[in-house]
């Protein structure tokens, strides 16, 4: 009998890791949401999307220096925001 | 304080964004500067952690299907009904058309460089590794032996399979060195021309194979599975094309 690796992990899912996994979505989601538009967008597009700096300029229609800098920002500004809601769970 | 390298390098790098030049002269720097290491690693944890926390779902095929649908309605019926539409979208479609050379000859400019240096560095490793004396790897057919010797000196899990019955078979492996990395090397036999495939992990997606010679030598250049292969070899083209999709079929 094969190996079924996704029956595996669903049966390791238990209520607690899926319960942190819904805490960490949470603080995610919120931390995104305190970005600027623009850089919430590259952001999503090369973590989520997995899109190219080409493939990011010309969807939003910015130089790549700029896709680079403003990745660069939007990535310090989530750290930032994550640690605030993370010091903001546990004081 | 933050490195000078951290804004300028470290995105494109982490990225897979800069030319093979600029990642060899970014890892040089890391090989000294733990702040770079260290912000590396958290561009790392940053990215597991939003992709695994899957914020947004796809749509299933039955709601893109309902959505679809009237929205080909639509665009049929206005196009029967409006025949001028046929010149707008004539127009619009040789703009395109230009829009798409552009980016192709943009793209194009780009990965011939990085080709370019890509195959200089291989075709050389090659060259070199047919020096008498200079295989300093394993010489085995047995394709379990190899992945064990190569298991315990590259960083990575290298595909090793023996293509014996389909006229290529394994000869062996090494580590090597390409644009300042280490890489592992399976050395494979078509028709006693010796072939090196170049393997290495690579951040980037999937990629058809690009083909170039130099000197005397054809080069086959693939993406598959965050793995990059590049196979080397004065035998045929065709003979590399044909490894090429037996790697890709196995990996």
């Amino acid at each position: 009998m094969e190996f079924d690796e996704e029956l595996h992990l669903q049966t390791c899912a238990t209520p607690e890791t899926l319960a942190i996994a819904g805490d960490d979505r949470k603080r995610l989601t919120l931390a995104l949401e305190t970005l600027p538009p623009r850089f919430r967008e590259i952001l999503v597009l090369r973590e989520l999307e997995g899109c190219s700096y080409k493939e990011i300029a010309a969807i939003t229609a910015i130089p790549v220096g700029t896709v680079m800098s403003s990745l660069s920002r939007a990535r310090r500004q989530l750290y930032s925001a994550l640690a605030n809601s993370s010091q903001g769970a546990c004081p | 304080m933050r490195c000078d390298f951290a804004d300028s390098l470290l995105q494109g790098y982490f990225d897979g964004e800069l030319s093979g030049r600029r990642a060899a002269e970014f890892e040089r720097h890391l090989r000294h500067c733990g702040h770079c290491a260290t912000e590396l690693v958290d561009l790392d944890l940053l990215r597991d952690r939003l992709q695994l926390a899957q914020l947004y779902e796809p749509a299933t095929a039955e709601l893109r299907r309902k959505i679809n649908a009237p929205l080909h309605a639509i665009a049929a019926t206005t196009v029967e009904s409006w025949p001028l539409l046929w010149h707008w979208l004539a127009a619009a479609a040789a703009l395109l058309f230009v829009a798409i050379i552009l980016v192709t000859v943009g793209q194009g400019v780009h990965t011939d460089d990085y080709q370019a240096e890509l195959a200089g560095e291989t075709v050389d490793a090659h060259v070199r590794s047919l020096q008498p004396g200079h295989m300093n790897g394993v010489a085995s057919t047995d394709a379990s032996v190899v992945k064990g010797w190569l298991e315990g000196r590259a960083r990575f899990a290298v595909p090793v399979r023996d293509f014996a019955n389909e006229g290529f078979a394994l000869k062996g492996g090494r580590v090597d060195v390409i644009e300042a990395r280490a890489v592992a090397v399976l050395v494979y036999e078509r028709n006693e021309h010796p072939i090196n495939t170049f393997i290495w992990p690579t951040r980037e997606r999937d990629s058809p194979p690009r083909t170039g010679s130099r000197q005397r030598f054809q080069w086959v250049d693939w993406r598959k599975g965050k793995m990059e292969f590049c196979a080397v070899s004065d035998a045929d083209h065709v003979d590399l094309e044909q490894l090429h999709q037996l790697m890709n079929s196995s990996a």
